[in-house]
This record gives C-alpha cells, sequence and structure tokens, in this order.
C-alpha cells in the first residue's frame, strides 16, 4: 500500500513536470466552455454571416443544445486526446527500464499497474468534469432553466466510457512495447462498440451507446433504465481489463 | 554461509540457450567479479538473482532464501544497479531517493539521513535539487550505486557498472564500491578486467552461458599453469646460436634480442637455458617467467 501510494504520487508528479496535466486542463476547460458558448451564438454567427435579405429560420438556442454540444465535444476530442496521451504510460515505462531500479526495490507489479491506472483514470475524471463543470456554469448563466432530465445518468454514462476505453489502452500498452498497442485495442473495442450497435438483438449491450445516445436521455426518448445492460458491460470488461492488465504485467519478463 | 548461491541455472530465449547450468557461491564480504565477454550471460544471470526473469531450470538463494520469479522477498535484501541505469528525469535525486525510500519501507526520517550520506558519498549532494533529466551517464551511475545502497543491502548486485564510463567516472565509481565494500557483499560484472584487479577478490569467468573458471583472485593466478619465459639477451648476434641450441621448444622471437618460449614444464627449459647461456658466455639482460596476469587466464579460459 505505501508503495502504491508513493508510485501514484509520482505519477502525479509526472503528470504535473511534464505538462500533461497542464495539456488536459486546457483542453477540457476549452471544451468546457465552447458548448455553451457555440450553442448561444452560434445562430447570430450564421444570422451574421448570411447575405443581405436572405432570411433563415433559426430556432432560439436553449439549454438542450449547450448540452448536445458537451456530448459531441467532450466524449469524443476530450477522450481522443486522453486516450493518446496515456497510450504509452506502460510500454514506456518498460521500454525504458525506469522500472528495474524501483521494482527491484520491493514495489509491487500490482501496485505499478493500479498507480498507472489511477493515474489516467483521475487525469481523465479530473478534466471530464471539469469540462462538465465549466458547461453547467455558463448554462446557468445563458439560460434561466439550468437543468435538463436525466442530466446525471448522462454525465456518468460517458465517463463510465472513458473509463472503459482507458482501461483497454493501459491493457494494450502493457501487451505491447510500443504506443500503437494501446491506441489499437482501444481502436478494436470501439470498433467492435459500433458493430453491436448496429445489431438489433445485441445493441443494447454495446459500450459505445453510454457515450452517443446521451441526447436520446436528455429529450426523453430513453429512460436510464435502458442504458443499464451496456454499462454493465462496460463496467465487466473494464474490470476485466484491469485484472488482466495486473497479470500480464505479473507475468513479464523484464 | 554464502551470502548468494547460485546452481545450475539453465536459460534459454527462442533458439538461443544463453544460460547453460550457472553455478556460483559468494562469500560474505566479498567482491565478487563476474568476467565475460559481451553477451556470455552476465545480464541474464543477475536479472534471474534479482527475480526479473524465470530461469527454465536450476535455483538461486540469496542470504540462505530461495529468490522467486516475479515479487522475490529476497530483493529486501538486495541493491541492484542496472546496467545503463534509468531514472525518472523529472525528479531531482533526493526525490528520487525518497520516492525508493518509501517503496522499501522505509520512514521519513530514515530516508533523509540515509539519503544525505548516500548523495554525499555519491558526489551527488551538489545536484541535489537538480532534475536528473540533465544527469551525465556517470551521475547518472552514481544515483545508481545511491539508489541501490539506499535499503542497506546485504548484497549489492551492479551490472557493468563502469563500461560505459569515461576514466574519470570509472575511478569515482570504483572509489565507492571499495569504500562500501566493508558493509555488504558486491557482486559486479565487467569486462574490464583491470577494474576486476583493482577491487575484486573473487571472480568467476563466465563464458557461454557456463561459469568456466571461479575463486579467489589469486588462487586462481597461482592454479594457473606457468609457462611463459622471456628472454632478453645484451647483443643481437648471439640470437641465433642460441635459436639453434633451443630447437625443439616451442620459441616465439619477438625482436632482435627478446625471445620468448612456451613450454609445459617451464622450469626445467629454464635450467637448460642456463646452462646454455653460461656455456655460450651469452650476456642476458633480462630472464623472466612470467606470471599470469588476469588477462591471460581469461583469454585463456574464453579460446
Amino acid at each position: 500500500m505505501k508503495g502504491y501510494i508513493a508510485f501514484t504520487k509520482k505519477e502525479f508528479m509526472e503528470y504535473f513536470r511534464s505538462y500533461k496535466l497542464l495539456i488536459i486542463l486546457l483542453v477540457f476547460l476549452l471544451l468546457g466552455f465552447m458548448n455553451p458558448i457555440s450553442a448561444k451564438y452560434l445562430p447570430q454567427l450564421v444570422e451574421s454571416f448570411l447575405p443581405a435579405g436572405m432570411r433563415m429560420d433559426i430556432p432560439e438556442p436553449v439549454i438542450a443544445d449547450a448540452w448536445t454540444q458537451f456530448f459531441k465535444n467532450v466524449p469524443q476530442i476530450g477522450l481522443v486526446v486522453m486516450v493518446i496521451m496515456s497510450s504509452g504510460v506502460v510500454s514506456q515505462e518498460l521500454g525504458r527500464g525506469t522500472l528495474l531500479p524501483v521494482l527491484t526495490k520491493g514495489l509491487k507489479r500490482k501496485a505499478v499497474w493500479l498507480s498507472k491506472f489511477t493515474g489516467v483514470a483521475l487525469l481523465w475524471s479530473i478534466g471530464y468534469y471539469l469540462a462538465f463543470a465549466v458547461t453547467f456554469f455558463y448554462s446557468f448563466l445563458f439560460w434561466d432553466k439550468t437543468t435538463v432530465p436525466e442530466l446525471g445518468p448522462a454525465i456518468f454514462f460517458a465517463w463510465l466510457f472513458g473509463l472503459l476505453l482507458l482501461s483497454m489502452v493501459l491493457l494494450g500498452s502493457t501487451m505491447s512495447k510500443s504506443y500503437a498497442g494501446g491506441l489499437l485495442l482501444a481502436g478494436v473495442v470501439v470498433l467492435a462498440g459500433m458493430l453491436m450497435s448496429m445489431l438489433h438483438g445485441i445493441s443494447r449491450y454495446s459500450p459505445v451507446r453510454l457515450a452517443s445516445e446521451n441526447m436520446s436521455l436528455i429529450d426523453g426518448t430513453l429512460k436510464a433504465k435502458e442504458f443499464l445492460p451496456a454499462a454493465a458491460v462496460a463496467a465487466a470488461l473494464m474490470v476485466a481489463a484491469v485484472l488482466a492488465g495486473i497479470v500480464l504485467f505479473d507475468k513479464k519478463q523484464l | 554461509m554464502d551470502t548468494l548461491v547460485v546452481q545450475g541455472v539453465k536459460k534459454r530465449f527462442g533458439q538461443n540457450e544463453v544460460l547453460r547450468g550457472v553455478e556460483l557461491a559468494v562469500p560474505r564480504h566479498s567482491v565478487y567479479g563476474l568476467i565475460g565477454q559481451n553477451g556470455a550471460g552476465k545480464t541474464t544471470t543477475m536479472r534471474i538473482i534479482l527475480g526479473l526473469l524465470a530461469q527454465d531450470a536450476g535455483e538461486v538463494y540469496v542470504c540462505g532464501e530461495r529468490v522467486k520469479y516475479g515479487e522475490t522477498k529476497t530483493n529486501r535484501y538486495v541493491g541492484y544497479l542496472p546496467d545503463v541505469p534509468e531514472f525518472y528525469g523529472f525528479m531531482t535525486p533526493e526525490e528520487y531517493l525518497r520516492l525508493c525510500g518509501r517503496i522499501s519501507g522505509m520512514d521519513l526520517s530514515q530516508i533523509k539521513e540515509k539519503s544525505g550520506e548516500l548523495l554525499e558519498l555519491s558526489g551527488l549532494k551538489e545536484s541535489r535539487k537538480k532534475r536528473i533529466g540533465g544527469f551525465s551517464r556517470g551521475m547518472k551511475q552514481r544515483l545508481g550505486i545511491a539508489q541501490a545502497l539506499l535499503n542497506s543491502p546485504r548484497l549489492l548486485i551492479c551490472d557493468e557498472p563502469t563500461s560505459a564510463l569515461d576514466p574519470v567516472g570509472r575511478k569515482e565509481i570504483l572509489d565507492i564500491l571499495e569504500q562500501v565494500k566493508e558493509k555488504t557483499t558486491v557482486i559486479f560484472s565487467t569486462h574490464i578486467l583491470s577494474d576486476v584487479e583493482r577491487i575484486c577478490d573473487s571472480v568467476a569467468i563466465l563464458n557461454d552461458g557456463i561459469i568456466i573458471q571461479d575463486g579467489n583472485l589469486e588462487e586462481l593466478k597461482t592454479r594457473h599453469l606457468i609457462d611463459t619465459m622471456i628472454v632478453e639477451l645484451r647483443r643481437p648476434d648471439d640470437m641465433q646460436g642460441l635459436l639453434k641450441k633451443l630447437e625443439g621448444v616451442k620459441v616465439s622471437r619477438q625482436n632482435k634480442v627478446s625471445l620468448v618460449i612456451h613450454a609445459k614444464d617451464i622450469y626445467t627449459v629454464q635450467h637448460r637455458l642456463l646452462h646454455m647461456l653460461a656455456d655460450g658466455q651469452i650476456a642476458v639482460e633480462k630472464l623472466e617467467i612470467r606470471e599470469p596476469s588476469l588477462e591471460n587466464l581469461f583469454m585463456e579460459a574464453v579460446k
């Protein structure tokens, strides 16, 4: 446990000093701002660009538009940035040999892997909920009505999907010696999820739904309950990825 | 009791059989040199001792406890310096030693005291607050020793600690190793024989995955067959005559006045030679039975 805490601290020191933390904060802050602002001002912007005399009926922006933007941007651009940044966290340490001294000092391999996962999971959570807070705050300023139905579950599901993807990135990074491993495995999971979504019989189990159909929750087409199978699959896959990562890492010859 | 015992360790990587039954016994408080050419299996042997690699056969014991692949408890007795140690470049030596100390379960006051002492020993006191990323190889190597000694190990394993360094860096490392040998048993691998002669008291020669010679360095030298004699004459003119008389003995001429004689029973030949020299009234500048150097020993062993 001491080793785990010490190593997790080291992870965060690394995020801080290598500017990873700064980049993530900036990206998610920007994404957070963009959502309500683009929802609010895009219609005006479009109007001002229209040639004189031409009229277009643009509906008055509503708060749900800000959240549409949020679910379009954060779980996609934000998550992609996150995935790319974490793609080398395990393979890089293995490749550079920085783990040799600490492992021979008695640090448990389990602790190393869990620290790595804790690191990326926390980084993702900080970024994600920062973007959420900013969007929420500006929506509050722009529109009187602050909440939309089922916002909580919609936010939670996309976050869960992010965690699943990051666990896969780490597993891939453990399996291969290069950055590609993590990216590849994450790609495979997304692709498989998309395929699942297309097949009617099993589409409700596809984890990809968690990050792609959030607006259906907010506009009331779907109920949170209907996302539960997909959430369960995502959680199970994530646990499996973590366990597999630990077991594989334990077996690694250094 | 021996601090380290390696019994019949075998290891192959794919088709390549790297270790073919390595046997080692490192007595307490010795500085043990593991000599071998590049690719002889030195690093592999060390990584198996540390439980970083799984052996295919054989056993390793550190301080009487069996080494298990993966997380081995025996590592609490061991300090390890990898051949090219890599640290987290964004940390300072002080921070790095704190991390290592926490990992090995030391408390903060212990860490502070010990790391201060080790930074002093390794000559990194001045740079203790600088980022490791900007360190030279020699500095990293010294930090590596400090790191390895942090938990006061009973066995210090250094993998080619001097190979990549310039003469000054090498001397610094050897000086540090010499200082710590009072407190701990040191095993280090190298192919720089002068380093071995300087600080080791026992050696093992690893060749092609097997230990072909081992033991106390002095004993090893005396055990070694003495078979070489160097003769240096005063006058070049005497050379021809002497060579003729020495027919039947293996002689190689070096230059106009000196020759090297090889024979199994070198002292008998010396005796005969002395007679010849006296009879022929040949003036001699030098007559020397060559002591086996570690280099000869090594060259012969790996032949």
